[in-house]
């Protein structure tokens, strides 16, 4: 499984590149605004994508079949993909909250949090993008990507209509026990996290090349 | 005997295909050749063996295991060329290189860059920018280099010049001078299997319409040269197949069902599918 991630890693250098050149700007953006935040969100959220532009670069070459005749098992494949999204994720966690440090936002330990929720998502994406990328392909599977990138968003969206409506209060949001409610989202993360990676392989063991 | 590669029975049906019957068995220390038409079957055979794709029936053994439970280090032992190169386009040779490593505990680099050089393979340029047949030959020194005991190659030698044909006929001869070694090749240019291979299978509309030694074969068969009359007093048994000229017929005989004084020529293996397949499409009309 070494062996796979370092050739995603190697295979997607070029996007480093470019995604170190996005680092700079963004960076450079939010030292301006003295705002960590959203500099970590783009970052995160565009790394959590990562093993989708892996896998469309295997799709194109058929790698899949070639791996197969590897001592490679299907579930290598399935798993690599998994644990190459985790490392680029850790790594733009980290990047994020040293951003922020530099940033010196006032709002230092509001932004680590709002960086770890970021994490979250991008996690949560991971989760309900890989089963149906294993599924159909990054091809077909590009509509779906569509949507559950428009979800989050919808969500807040929501969340906002509904403060600015008056039916939630901010004086609500208060009484929320944050503690009970950070551990049921972590909870629920790795709950969704590993049924994601059961139901890839599950997938993956009955795919033909 | 010890069959290093065996399958009995295998079938698999697709929508308006099937192959079925699919028997092979490939002892140690030789070079099978799998020859067929375009869509005759060869490279779902292949793929069957790679486990790549489910069979519907039958069984695949390797190194004696069915090829479905065998432990990952038993795939260290086999080498693979497929049809379409599967290198990542964005990566060189070098880091091929280092992926492998990676990947086969019997990596073997020195081995790989002697292969490398020896086929002037460039180290640095990504492998979008390869040709065909510069990807073929990576796809080769790859399959040698981890110390594969078989190796599995489908139209590797297709997009390469008859030069470099050669030279891998010649490589290919080398690996099975030891004798625990087998190669299973599929190609459409007949003249190399003619060259490398010990058994010759031809599948035709997903069946085995025969799978022999080369040489058997070659004795087997004959081309007859006449005129149409002529032929009409040679038992019918004896004809394979017939293609008429403006000077006579050819015919495809069995050498031994033919009785009489008659000049025959060597049919190669080429003759032996073309002929097979025409009778075939004949008896259809």
């Amino acid at each position: 499984m070494r062996g796979l991630i370092i050739k995603d890693l190697l295979n997607l250098k070029k996007q480093g590149i470019f995604l170190g050149a996005f680092v700079i700007v963004y960076l450079f953006i939010s030292i301006q605004m003295g705002d960590g935040a959203f500099f970590a969100g783009v970052l995160l959220i565009m790394c959590a994508l990562m093993p989708m532009t892996a896998m469309s670069y295997d799709e194109r070459v058929k790698w899949d079949r070639y791996a197969l005749s590897m001592p490679i098992s299907r579930a290598d494949i399935v798993v690599g993909k998994y644990a190459l999204g985790i490392l680029l994720l850790a790594v733009a966690l980290v990047a994020s909250l040293l951003a922020t440090f530099v940033v010196g936002d006032i709002n230092f330990k509001d932004n680590m949090l709002s960086t770890i929720m970021i994490g979250g998502i991008g996690i949560a994406m991971m989760s309900v993008i890989l089963p149906i990328l294993f599924k159909v392909g990054v091809e077909k599977a590009r509509y779906v990507i569509i949507a559950v990138f428009t979800a989050p968003v919808l969500a807040i969206f929501t969340l906002g209509k509904l403060v600015d409506n008056g039916r939630i209060t901010i004086s609500q949001l208060g009484q929320i026990n944050y503690t009970l409610l950070a551990a049921g989202v972590i909870v629920a993360l790795i709950a969704l996290f590993v049924l994601s990676l059961l139901i890839s392989l599950k997938i993956y063991s009955r795919k033909e090349f | 005997m010890d069959y290093i590669l065996e399958l009995k029975n295998v079938s698999k049906k697709y929508d308006g295909f099937a192959l079925s019957d699919i028997n092979i068995a490939l002892p140690k220390g030789c070079i099978m050749g799998l020859i067929g038409e375009n869509g005759a079957g060869k490279s779902t055979t292949i793929k069957m063996i790679l486990d790549a794709i489910n069979k519907d029936g039958g069984s695949i053994s390797i190194f004696g295991q069915d090829n479905r439970d065998m432990p990952k280090r038993m795939w260290e032992d086999i080498g693979v060329v497929l049809d379409e190169s599967c290198f990542p386009e964005n990566l060189s040779m070098k880091e091929i290189n280092t992926i492998m490593k990676n990947v086969y505990k019997q990596w073997d680099a020195d081995l790989f860059r002697k292969y490398v050089n020896y086929f002037d393979l460039p180290e640095k340029k990504a492998m979008k920018d390869y040709s065909r047949g510069m990807k073929m030959k990576l796809g080769i020194a790859v399959a040698l280099s981890h110390n594969a005991k078989l190796l599995i190659l489908d139209e590797a030698t297709s997009g390469l010049d008859p030069v470099v044909r050669d030279e891998m006929v010649e490589v290919f001869m080398d690996f099975i001078q030891d004798e625990e070694h087998s190669i299973l090749m599929s190609s459409h240019i007949t003249s190399d299997l003619e060259k490398a291979c010990d058994y010759i299978t031809f599948i035709h509309q997903g069946k085995i319409l025969f799978s022999q030694g080369k040489d058997e074969l070659l004795d087997k068969y004959g081309i007859l040269k006449c005129a149409e009359e002529e032929l009409r007093v040679i038992d019918e048994a004896a004809i394979v197949g017939v293609r008429k000229h403006k000077f006579g017929v050819d015919a495809l005989v069995i050498r031994d069902k033919v009785r009489g004084n008659f000049i025959m020529d060597r049919a190669d293996i080429e003759d032996i599918m073309l002929f097979q397949i025409k009778k075939d499409q004949s008896k259809e009309q």
